[in-house]
């Protein structure tokens, strides 16, 4: 690939900094920042887009098994929803960013439904509470990491590297 | 002694009147597809027209710019002269955009500001166009303040001001800080125009729940991909929902960055961003502000509450200073609700709005998404606290 993603990330950065930043006008305070966040943008997305593809594959398959999980904990009609959702989206293409992102969205809904379990007439058992903060705890994590560059995170010095939560 | 009938958790139509309209407008707004930011001689076409109107005779607006910071408004200063005031005067345009990170009622903040006039220092507003009725979109014309809201030499250049470091000043800016607090939730609010409020109701859930029905609400209308730790902690907080047993006012977002002080003598100037105020529990703006985001840990790795003082040391000195007690299963409700509140604000309404272009400011609103799961982690570990 010619000229390589990479090269253009970092080009575009340099132009935004070396040739956009300097010629705006001293007042013109909000100019200057959406200056700095479209370089924070593209300085994060330089670092991501190798990966984007598993990491989004990633965070289907978080949210897969926490449907499958929540299956065993719910009633009967619960557990169908569940289960309908995860045959709808068995096939997905896992190289296919798009796919990927559909397929969690349908099953996102379906947990959602089973987590308000009718506007609270169904029970949501504390094994499910539990399970579903295991499932926060693992996609927050990697959702944190993913986005360590934009510098907000408190606790952003002690994340893990990329490569373990891919 | 009659019983307060409490409302029922899951009704999702309890709620002030003005937020659901303001969910209304939301949506009505949403409709109209893609937002340009204004331009600033648009801006002074518009001020010139809205003066007029207002009775300004000779009005010329002049040297109309554009203000930074903020993630739901858009702001300019602009000089105005007019017969009588031919001296002019510096002034500053606070108008929405279609959307923001969060929605809100022009006239509901001024209402709120002008209660706080002798109270607390507070920007005047001089004009509001509610309803944009004149204005392109609802707006309010507000007195300049002088000042800062991070040291100028702190090189801070964080979103709404998180990250900011005081240095030196944290001494003089944190009583100040602690005493906005207790003015805010000690004002007698009985006697001050808040028409557009609705009253809850001590000893009930009313407080609580109108304001987990206002964010969920707007929430399930900006979803744009399911999360399913936000919808559960919305089911946690409605089997949780606690009596609000002394209403006052909240400010709903006093911490850092949100207090403008002159240099070098850190005195207060004005008390920001009323937005999200209303008549509701104390322990909401002290939960606000305890939350890690808006405070940083100090050499000895501890946590600074917006870089002044220990969380032991705010809520200690608020609690000795405004004689409110702090209810720590009441404190912790408003922590998950202000985490929920973050989530859905930043994976929520950003997330819609960066989409549908509805805003002047998309990187901010994609910005602030990207910190959305530290909200998520949050609230993982409080709720796993509590069950």
């Amino acid at each position: 690939m010619l000229p390589s993603l990479d090269v253009r990330f970092r080009n575009l950065i340099k132009s935004v900094q070396e040739v956009i930043a300097p010629a705006i006008p001293d007042d013109e305070k909000l100019a200057q920042e959406q200056v700095r966040l479209v370089v924070g943008h593209l300085a994060m997305m330089q670092e991501q887009w190798k990966n984007a593809v598993r990491f989004e594959a990633g965070s289907y398959r978080l949210m897969r098994e926490l449907a499958e999980g929540l299956a065993g904990l719910v009633d009967e009609g619960q557990a169908a929803d569940l289960q309908a959702s995860l045959e709808q989206t068995r096939a997905t293409v896992q190289d296919d960013i798009d796919a990927l992102n559909a397929a969690i969205c349908t099953i996102g809904a379906a947990i959602d439904r089973v987590i308000l379990g009718e506007d609270g007439r169904k029970p949501l058992s504390p094994d499910a509470y539990r399970l579903l903060l295991d499932y926060g705890d693992k996609s927050s994590l990697r959702d944190r990491v993913w986005f360590k560059g934009n510098g907000i995170d408190p606790d952003r010095d002690s994340l893990p590297p990329l490569k373990e939560i891919l | 002694m009659d019983t307060l009938v409490q409302a029922d958790p899951w009704d999702r139509t309890v709620m002030d009147p003005r937020q659901k309209w303001v969910l209304d407008r939301t949506l009505e707004y949403r409709s109209k597809g893609p937002y340009r930011a204004r331009t600033s001689d648009e801006i002074a076409a518009m001020l010139s027209r809205y003066f007029d109107h207002l009775g300004y005779r000779d009005a010329v607006i002049s040297n109309v710019r554009r203000m930074s910071g903020g993630a739901s408004k858009e702001q300019f200063i602009f000089n105005l002269v007019h017969a009588d005031k031919p001296e002019g005067e510096r002034l500053v345009l606070r108008m929405d955009p279609p959307e923001g990170i969060s929605q809100s009622c022009r006239g509901r903040e001024a209402q709120l500001q002008n209660a706080m006039i002798g109270t607390l220092p507070v920007a005047p507003i001089r004009h509001v166009d509610t309803d944009a009725e004149f204005l392109d979109q609802a707006g309010s014309i507000i007195e300049f303040v002088h000042g800062v809201t991070e040291p100028t030499t702190s090189g801070a250049k964080g979103v709404s001001g998180m990250g900011t470091r005081f240095g030196e000043l944290s001494e003089r800016l944190a009583p100040q800080f602690v005493d906005a607090f207790v003015k805010t939730h000690g004002l007698d609010w009985s006697q001050k125009d808040l028409s557009l409020f609705a009253k809850p109701r001590a000893g009930t859930t009313d407080a609580a729940l109108w304001e987990l029905n206002f964010w969920s609400g707007l929430y399930w209308n900006a979803i744009v991909e399911p999360l399913p730790i936000v919808t559960m902690c919305e089911r946690w907080l409605r089997e949780h929902v606690p009596v609000c047993d002394r209403v006052g006012i909240v400010h709903g977002d006093l911490r850092i960055g949100n207090f403008m002080f002159e240099e070098p003598s850190g005195k207060f100037t004005a008390v920001l961003d009323w937005e999200l105020g209303h008549l509701g529990d104390y322990h909401e703006d002290i939960a606000w502000t305890i939350q890690r985001l808006f405070g940083y840990l100090d050499e000895d790795g501890r946590f600074l509450v917006s870089g002044f003082l220990t969380r032991e040391d705010f809520l200690g000195q608020y609690q000795r200073l405004s004689g409110n007690v702090i209810d720590p299963a009441k404190l912790r409700w408003y922590e998950i609700l202000n985490a929920y509140k973050c989530a859905v604000m930043d994976l929520g309404q950003a997330m819609r709005v960066a989409e549908g272009h509805t805003n002047h400011q998309e990187n901010v609103m994609t910005w602030l998404g990207s910190a959305g799961a530290v909200f998520i982690n949050q609230i993982c570990q409080m709720i796993r606290e509590e069950i």
